[in-house]
């Protein structure tokens, strides 16, 4: 596949990455207070960002180089219940409607930077915050590495970083050269880079697939000859199976079964991701979240058409053993080069903006719920700030690590963990921001009785297509006492997570344990910006246009 | 600069908390919000190739469209919620 290196397609690609370098190191002075020597400026922006800004933020987290690689590649590789990501990013925003505004509000009254700070608040359990924070953490981690693999792929396309050949260096290199980039200005200017830069990412990204899905099927002999194409593709691999291994659409109940759990499990483990957290806390007021969860959606679209040209790059002959490879093939292959580099800038820097976000919000767990709350108990802004920049590196260090030296399939099974894993720790995060009736310590055991059944699950599953593999197949599983209905595991063990969260509080009720003292008052949930103890943390720049909606 | 992080409390505020939704309007919400939550996971409903729409099944142009619908119906609860908050500051 490597055909040499096409010239135009790497001069418009080095442009936008040096484009967005630079705006990556100005961004330090981009609305910026004083000082970015604190976690409220380094780590969530100041704090301040209107709906506009933050429509471009959290669509640029939420919407990452790998999901663009991967879910088409899913679609391509035949199997439709890839196409699950488009309700799932239907349904996630009426989840965000509900809760992230009381999220946002004690967050704010408080001080609160990660969802361990409000956990620890609320139970007032450095226990339970630590189990919080270090779940953040380790569900993170696999995720800034995927963001490396989109890129990797991309590299690879463009013929760069040589054959299966070339020496370890070689190949990884310029791989090694974005990053380090990257986290230079992650490190100097905080938030305000992924913010700034993602306005960058998201226009190039909305030509691209604009382009892409007009330009494509008028070119392909429309839509029609696409989904006949890649049915005949599906019907020959169910062919070759000689069982159905592939389907257009899911057909038989356990398709859809997987589908809609699929979707409802990751809907509601999207927002339990630290990177998530932080860019909703960066807002700087409730309404800005609500009015996003109309305005999001815009990204749900562009995901789905994104999805069909997995569809399309099968109609329009692109022919590869890795899945993840059609749809930079597609581009390159079916474009000019000059487009077929803005295509792959789009996608590159569609990998930066996510991995900064991600880097900056595991940075803010192991400061305020490790560093602060165990190391150094007396640390003073700047030492908090100073600290998370620090730790910024070395987890953009472990993710390199983590793609340079494990398989590639370790990255991938360690998402599907961190998927389940993150989702163990909604009942302390949204739960709580409702009522304090779930005991601290049953909450604690919920959340360990949920992370071991759902490793354990997700460890046991073998492929049902490959049957070399026999760990890790599957993000499905039959719940107990099941026969043939398998449903997402994350959402298996949070049901048993749920029940021996509800049993425990009342054993430990009856028991009369001790379950701490709440720091919030219930009117801090309701809180907006302008109101007592919020105010003083706003941009004042920002507060005239987002809480001015009263006149 | 934060001048309410670490364990340091607000003094409170100085405005009165906002009331709580009263009930219709919780059940408005509700509604409105439930409508994208229950098709998205309505599968059964949607996974057909019939009526296609210009080539392209059912089943994805189903999902299409809802994406518009949910945003208008996520929207239009905030224009509740933000005109409930505006009535709210009116009456003080």
């Amino acid at each position: 596949m490597n055909n040499g290196i096409d010239a135009v397609a790497l001069g418009v690609f080095l442009f936008f990455f040096l484009l967005v370098t630079v705006l990556g190191f100005l961004a330090a002075r981009w609305r910026s207070g004083t000082t970015l020597e604190s976690l409220d400026e380094w780590g969530l922006g100041g704090r301040g960002f209107g709906t506009f800004i933050a429509w471009f933020l959290i669509g640029g987290d939420l919407y990452t180089a790998y999901t663009f690689i991967a879910v088409p590649a899913l679609l391509y590789a035949g199997s439709a219940v890839g196409f699950f990501a488009v309700p799932y990013t239907i349904i996630v925003y009426p989840i965000i409607f509900v809760f992230l505004p009381r999220l946002w509000s004690v967050s704010h009254r408080n001080g609160y930077v990660t969802p361990a700070d409000f956990v620890q608040g609320r139970y007032d359990s450095r226990g339970l915050s630590l189990a919080v924070a270090v779940t953040g953490i380790l569900a993170t981690m696999p995720y800034i590495a995927l963001q490396l693999v989109g890129i990797q792929v991309v590299l690879e396309v463009m013929g760069l970083g040589g054959g299966e050949d070339a020496s370890l260096i070689e190949r990884d290199l310029p791989l090694l050269v974005a990053f380090a980039i990257l986290a230079a200005y992650t490190y100097t200017s905080g938030l305000r880079a992924p913010a700034l830069i993602a306005f960058v990412k998201d226009t190039l990204i909305y030509i691209v697939i604009l382009v892409a899905v007009i330009y494509l099927p008028i070119h392909l002999g429309g839509w029609g000859d696409i989904f006949s194409a890649a049915q005949d593709k599906i019907d020959a691999s169910n062919e070759a199976a000689g069982k159905p291994v592939a389907g257009l659409l899911p057909g038989t109940g356990a398709a859809q079964w997987a589908y809609a759990s699929l979707a409802l499990g990751s809907a509601l483990a999207l927002f339990m991701y630290p990177h998530s957290i932080t860019a909703v806390l960066s807002t700087g007021s409730r309404n800005v979240i609500r009015r996003n969860a109309a305005l999001l959606p815009a990204y749900s679209f562009l995901l789905g058409l994104l999805a069909l040209l997995g569809y399309v790059a099968i109609a329009a002959n692109v022919d590869s053993d890795n899945a993840q490879l059609a749809i930079p093939l597609l581009f390159e292959n079916e474009f000019p080069s000059w487009f077929t580099g803005v295509a792959f800038a789009a996608i590159g820097i569609g990998a930066l903006v996510p991995a900064a976000i991600m880097s900056i919000a595991a940075a803010n767990l192991w400061t305020r719920n490790i560093y602060k709350a165990f190391i150094n108990r007396d640390a003073t802004h700047a030492q908090e700030a100073q600290q998370a920049k620090v730790v910024s590196l070395v987890v953009k260090l472990g993710a390199v690590a983590f793609v340079l030296v494990l398989p590639g399939e370790f990255a991938i099974n360690l998402q599907l963990l961190g998927g389940i894993w993150i989702l163990q720790t909604l009942p302390a995060i949204v739960i709580g921001l409702y009522t304090r009736w779930l005991h601290r310590w049953a909450l604690f055991a919920g959340w360990a009785a949920g992370m071991a059944y759902g490793t354990w699950v997700a460890y046991v599953q073998p492929s049902a297509t490959d049957p070399t593999v026999t760990h890790f197949g599957s993000p499905l599983a039959l719940p107990p006492f099941a026969e043939e209905t398998k449903i997402y595991i994350a959402l298996l063990a949070i049901v048993l997570n749920l029940v021996v969260a509800v049993g425990l509080t009342f054993v430990l009720r009856a028991a009369g344990v001790d379950e701490g003292v709440d720091q919030t008052r219930s009117d801090d949930y309701r809180a907006d910006a302008g109101d007592g103890g919020v105010a003083d943390e706003l941009d004042p720049q920002e507060t005239p246009a987002d809480t001015g909606d009263s006149r | 600069m934060s001048s309410t992080a670490g364990s340091t409390r607000p003094t409170g505020g100085q405005r009165p908390p906002r009331p709580p939704f009263s009930v219709g309007t919780k059940v408005l919400l509700a509604a409105l919000l439930a409508v994208p939550v229950v098709f998205g996971l309505a599968v059964p409903l949607y996974a057909s190739e019939t009526p296609a729409l210009a080539g392209i099944p059912f089943f994805f142009w189903f999902q299409f469209a809802l994406i518009p619908v949910s945003a208008v119906m996520t929207g239009t609860a905030f224009l509740v919620t933000s005109k409930h908050e505006r009535d709210h500051r009116r009456q003080r």
